[in-house]
């Protein structure tokens, strides 16, 4: 039997990504911050940059733990989600990859992926509501 | 996949939510279930027919039958 809390409005799944998300935005904030102004570099610099991808790997147990108690609807639903998310994310990042190669594209920082994931995956709850 | 879990639910006066908490699913599951928005697991069909008492057959059309 499952959680009956672990629906789309689940509390722990909320406050987590939010706290994840929010920790995200402000290390990147920061990191932009300490470098623009010339007070971060060398290894704390290095260290700081590690702050974004410890926000998304707390993400990720969050989103685990919410697929461990969550029903099988919701559990599929999701990671339909976020296998098109993801999918949609590395589509565009080759291609402007590509074009940043071979065509002078503008640079576009790498970091941007996760914002541009979850705005795939908001994008994709308005045409994925079946587990099929 | 068909199903007459509406219809089952209804007659019994039950809601979603009732029915949701008796299976141990959300409310969300019920009405994915309803409106054939997603086909049960194995064990969620039979967790269904013994909450209704029925057989599986009873409450799914099986779309594979001849």
């Amino acid at each position: 039997m499952v959680n009956l809390e672990c629906g789309p409005r689940d509390t722990r799944y909320g406050w987590g990504t939010g706290l994840s998300m929010g920790f995200y935005g402000l290390s990147v904030a920061g990191v932009s911050v300490g470098v623009n102004q010339g007070w971060l570099h060398g290894w704390p610099l290095y260290a700081a940059s590690i702050l974004p991808g410890l926000a998304i790997t707390a993400q990720l147990v969050f989103t685990l733990d919410f697929f461990r108690r969550t029903d099988e609807f919701l559990r599929a639903l999701m990671a339909k989600r976020f296998i098109v998310a993801a999918c949609l994310t590395f589509a565009l990042w080759s291609v402007w990859g590509f074009l940043e190669t071979f065509a002078g594209a503008q640079h576009l920082p790498g970091w941007l992926a996760y914002a541009v994931m979850w705005f795939f995956f908001g994008a994709s709850a308005l045409f994925i509501k079946s587990s099929k | 996949m068909k199903n007459r879990l509406k219809l089952l639910r209804v007659e019994r006066g039950w809601t979603q939510e009732q029915l949701g908490q008796a299976l141990g699913v959300s409310r969300q599951a019920i009405i994915a279930l309803e409106t054939e928005r997603h086909d049960p697991s194995l064990d969620l069909a039979y967790r269904i027919a013994a909450t209704f008492q029925r057989p599986v057959e009873d409450i799914f059309e099986n779309p594979h039958a001849k």
